[in-house]
């Protein structure tokens, strides 16, 4: 009898609310979380059963586990006072003028088109891209890609969503996964078949009618064997939002021998607090490669993971932290070696300018018998100002005799000798900062496509601005 | 464990006041605060669980025989030993005592000195309010070790104190109190034993360190417990303008041990050089938190802690570097290197930084691998056994700590101990 209400519910809500037809539809969830709101959610989605009973079984891990004692202070966090669901189409009720003046100043500055902004804002319905997505996703299909929302992917490919999802990050991974688990809509479904190399960086921001800058993203990439792909998320003008609350989780298997990167430039308005879980299984020979780059949100907490678990395999974490005025930026990245050979790097560089903080956090573990395994931390942080904070809390758990694991980790202000040269070439001193600045990222920001490196240098000159004396 | 028993301490020792004032003070503290748990940070890596608190007499009258691991017996300037909780015996050479400098134990300074103890006990540098176990020494301690050297005083003969534990199913309390005047010198050096017992047995250990303008202090803190003995200790110094610490941490023991090494560099100029060597053999399970705590400006501080690890060992290094707003000019250094000789070795180092003054040079480094194969290669290829080669390449792993010992006699006998423990694996 539970199933035949079930479908009629579904058949109810297929007419009703018209879920087939999104753009129409304006909905919100009341404020607050419980198992009435899961339900709504899920209902609304129109998801197999499966679906529903991890969300609520994630609602019960969320409920039960106490938030974390460390790390950056999320006391202020209320869960009862957000808005867990929120159709995206609600906010292009929003114009051009509600965008505030200090996002628009920026999108100016950044030399970003108009369409595109609008978009960004959350305001336009369209985007140029839109013809460029379209023949994308051609070319894709003839290669049998899968790139889609997450709500499209698990409609359209139960199976394969049903198969991966939730293995790599399980909902009690921590209270925040529980937490997206149970409410997650809208992220980033990347199916990528045996031996095929996607040449274009795909780019979340092309699926224009998805659900996509979402408060509780869920992103799942699959990369089978010897394939190889290049996922963009963000991009380097801020996002605007009114909730308080992101966290997303983002799961990735990379099979025996594939690779695929992951490039993040973070850039929330700076009341957001953005707590997210990022987590790779690499298998043999394969390799994956986290580009993480924060520099909007009030609190940030992202520890990019790779676990390693065949031999071979390979994890690389390269991390660039920017935390200005209230901003906190606990940011890292995790190598996990659950192989013998394989092998890790990460690579950090922070910058703490006014009251900013950053902080790197990262573990290094190494199982028992995982001989042969070698992982090399490198924490660089760069203090602007004398108010200025930078911690870094690298832990090691190292179990096994025949392995290499090094850390090092410095922290100093620009140079002054630098800056010297600098100014006696004629450089003015702000200049001469900004220039040292983005020298001390290049590491990094050199692995970036080449348009996120150029936005991402014009936004720490933006940053960067005003910042002598 | 009662308030009774704090309370008969006192009597027994006919107190002053003030001093049973502060035992049952503490001993509050220790039953309002909770016991640690895993969830604790601190307590992350060694399971507080694993202590039976309950099964420990916090009291236990000399017996047994103990043997001092560094046998530095000719050339000291002052000795104290104490048995279990009590103190047995103690001596300082005359002319020393003619400077002005005292050396007792601290009880007995406590009665004879009271202006002086009550000035510098767990007030400033340790305070029973720092956690569980230092608020368990506050109300249990006794015997303990109280030097006081006078303005520009330098005692160049260092200063020892014995500890021995020699029964199972005790909890000692050991508690050090330094204080250097400005100007004054003294190398101060505490050796740790015991035999085998039978049971769990734990010494929760208190030291403070006062150096004042100028002073220069060299601690050696020597620790070989058995197997089933467990430390739980906090010792802090607190440096003045222009002084320095060498302080050296040696851990040959078997057992479990979770310590906090901690520099207050308050004063400015203060510099302070912090070194470790851990052997870890069988089950030995060594936990350090040190802090580096920069608070005035233009300070220095250097940290080296290897350890060496062999059989089951597990060794976990938590160093902070912690740079408070307004310390410009700081320079902190901070190294753990780990070597892990067997399978089931395990090092956990997590080197921290905190920094909130951006006029500062700060690095760290940490490292865990396997025995140098160069140097063993080298070794063997000229016809020495691997077992032989292995103990050839920790003893040169330490070498680079031991040379930073200025001390020839204590530096060589330093040499002898470390050699005689890799003999017994």
């Amino acid at each position: 009898m539970a199933l035949s209400q079930q479908s009629q519910l579904d058949q109810l809500g297929d007419y009703k609310f018209g879920f087939s037809m999104p753009e129409n539809y304006h909905f919100k969830s009341r404020r607050g979380l419980d198992r009435d709101i899961v339900e709504e959610i899920s209902y609304m989605k129109g998801e197999p059963q499966w679906m529903r009973d991890f969300r609520l079984r994630a609602l019960r891990i969320f409920e039960n586990r106490p938030m974390p004692t460390w790390g950056a202070s999320l006391a202020d966090i209320d869960f009862q006072n957000i808005f867990y669901y929120i159709k995206p189409m609600e906010k292009q009720g929003r114009t051009w003028d509600e965008v505030p003046e200090d996002i628009k100043t920026t999108f100016d500055r950044l030399g970003i088109p108009q369409a595109e902004r609008k978009f960004l804002a959350g305001v336009g319905a369209q985007y140029e891209s839109e013809v460029v997505y379209h023949s994308l996703r051609e070319d894709l299909a003839n290669q049998g890609v899968i790139f889609l929302d997450m709500d499209s992917g698990l409609r359209e490919h139960p199976d394969i969503v049903k198969e991966y999802f939730g293995t790599v990050i399980p909902p009690g991974d921590n209270k925040l996964a529980a937490l997206n688990s149970s409410v997650w809509s809208g992220g980033s479904f990347v199916y990528v078949p045996a031996g095929v190399h996607v040449e274009i960086p795909l780019q979340a921001y092309f699926r224009i009618n998805a659900e996509n800058a979402g408060q509780f993203e869920r992103t799942l990439i699959i990369a089978e064997e010897g394939s190889y792909v290049h996922y963009v998320e963000g991009c380097t003008a801020p996002i605007y939002t009114t909730n308080s609350l992101h966290s997303a989780v983002v799961e990735i298997i990379v099979k025996r021998g594939a690779r695929v990167r992951y490039t993040t430039i973070q850039n929330w308005s700076k009341n957001v607090y953005n707590l997210v879980t990022k987590r790779t299984s690499v298998y043999g020979e394969g390799t994956m490669e986290w580009v993480d780059g924060n520099l909007g949100s009030k609190v940030t907490m992202k520890y990019p993971s790779c676990y390693l678990l065949e031999p071979g395999a390979k994890g690389e974490v390269l991390s660039v932290a920017f935390a200005s005025d209230g901003q906190h930026q606990d940011a890292g990245g995790k190598i996990v070696h659950a192989a013998p050979h394989t092998t890790g790097t990460i690579s950090s560089k922070s910058i703490s300018k006014g009251t900013g903080r950053t902080s790197y956090r990262g573990l290094v573990k190494i199982y028992p018998g995982m001989n042969g395994c070698k992982t090399h931390v490198n924490c660089d942080a760069l203090l602007l100002d004398t108010e200025s904070r930078s911690d870094t809390y690298p832990y090691m758990e190292i179990e096994e005799d025949d392995v290499a694991v090094t850390h090092e980790a410095t922290v100093s202000k620009i140079g002054e000798d630098q800056l010297f040269y600098l100014m006696s070439r004629g450089v003015r001193e702000d200049e001469a900062r900004a220039m040292i600045v983005r020298g001390f990222i290049e590491p990094i920001a050199k692995e970036l496509p080449m348009e996120y490196a150029i936005e991402l240098n014009r936004l720490i000159e933006l940053e960067m601005e005003g910042s002598v004396g | 464990m009662t308030r009774q028993a704090v309370e008969r301490l006192s009597r027994q020792y006919d107190e002053p006041a003030w001093l049973a004032d502060a035992r049952l003070r503490a001993w509050q503290i220790f039953e309002m605060s909770p016991m640690p748990s895993r969830q604790d940070e601190e307590w992350r890596r060694t399971n507080p669980g694993g202590l039976r608190l309950d099964e420990l007499v916090p009291f236990a009258e000399p017996s047994g025989q103990i043997e001092s691991p560094l046998r530095l017996d000719g050339n000291v300037g002052g000795l104290i030993t104490q048995m279990n909780s009590v103190t047995t015996d103690r001596s300082l050479q005359d002319h020393i005592a003619e400077d002005g400098v005292i050396f007792t134990d601290l009880q007995t300074a406590a009665c004879e000195h009271p202006d002086l103890v009550q000035r510098y006990f767990m007030t400033e540098a340790v305070n029973p309010e720092i956690g569980k176990f230092a608020a368990l020494n506050a109300a249990y301690w006794s015997g303990g070790t109280f030097l006081y050297v006078p303005r520009g005083v330098e005692v160049v003969l260092p200063l020892r104190s014995l500890y021995g534990l020699t029964e199972g199913g005790i909890a000692t309390f050991g508690n050090t109190l330094l204080v250097l005047e400005d100007g004054a010198r003294a190398t101060y050096i505490e050796e740790y034993v015991s035999p085998e017992v039978d049971r769990q047995s734990l010494n929760a250990g208190v030291g403070e360190a006062y150096v004042g303008q100028g002073a220069h202090l060299t601690f050696i803190t020597l620790q070989d417990w058995a197997g089933k003995v467990w430390d739980v200790s906090t010792q802090r110094a607190l440096l003045g303008r222009d002084s320095r610490i060498d302080w050296l941490v040696i851990n040959v023991g078997t057992g479990t041990t979770k310590t906090n090494i901690e520099t207050g560099l308050q004063g400015q100029g203060a510099f302070a050089q912090m070194l470790g060597i851990i052997w870890g053999a069988r089950n030995q399970h060594s936990d350090y938190h040190t802090v580096q705590d920069h608070i005035a400006p233009h300070t220095t501080s250097d940290l080296l802690y290897k350890s060496a690890l062999t059989d089951e060992a597990k060794s976990v290094f938590s160093g902070r570097i912690r740079v408070v707003q307004g310390a410009m000019g700081t320079d902190a250094y901070q190294a753990n290197r780990n070597v892990l000789l067997s399978e089931k070795a395990a090092a956990f180092p997590s080197p921290n930084l905190e920094i909130e003054a951006n006029e500062v040079r700060c690095t760290h480094g940490a490292t865990v691998g396997k025995i140098d194969q160069d140097q063993l290669f080298y070794l063997m290829s000229r016809g020495i056994p691997r077992d032989m080669a292995t103990r050839i390449v920790v003893e040169g792993f330490f070498e680079d700590v031991l040379q930073r010992e200025p001390v020839a006699s204590i530096r060589d006998n330093l040499r002898d101990l470390i050699g005689r423990k890799l003999d017994e694996s």
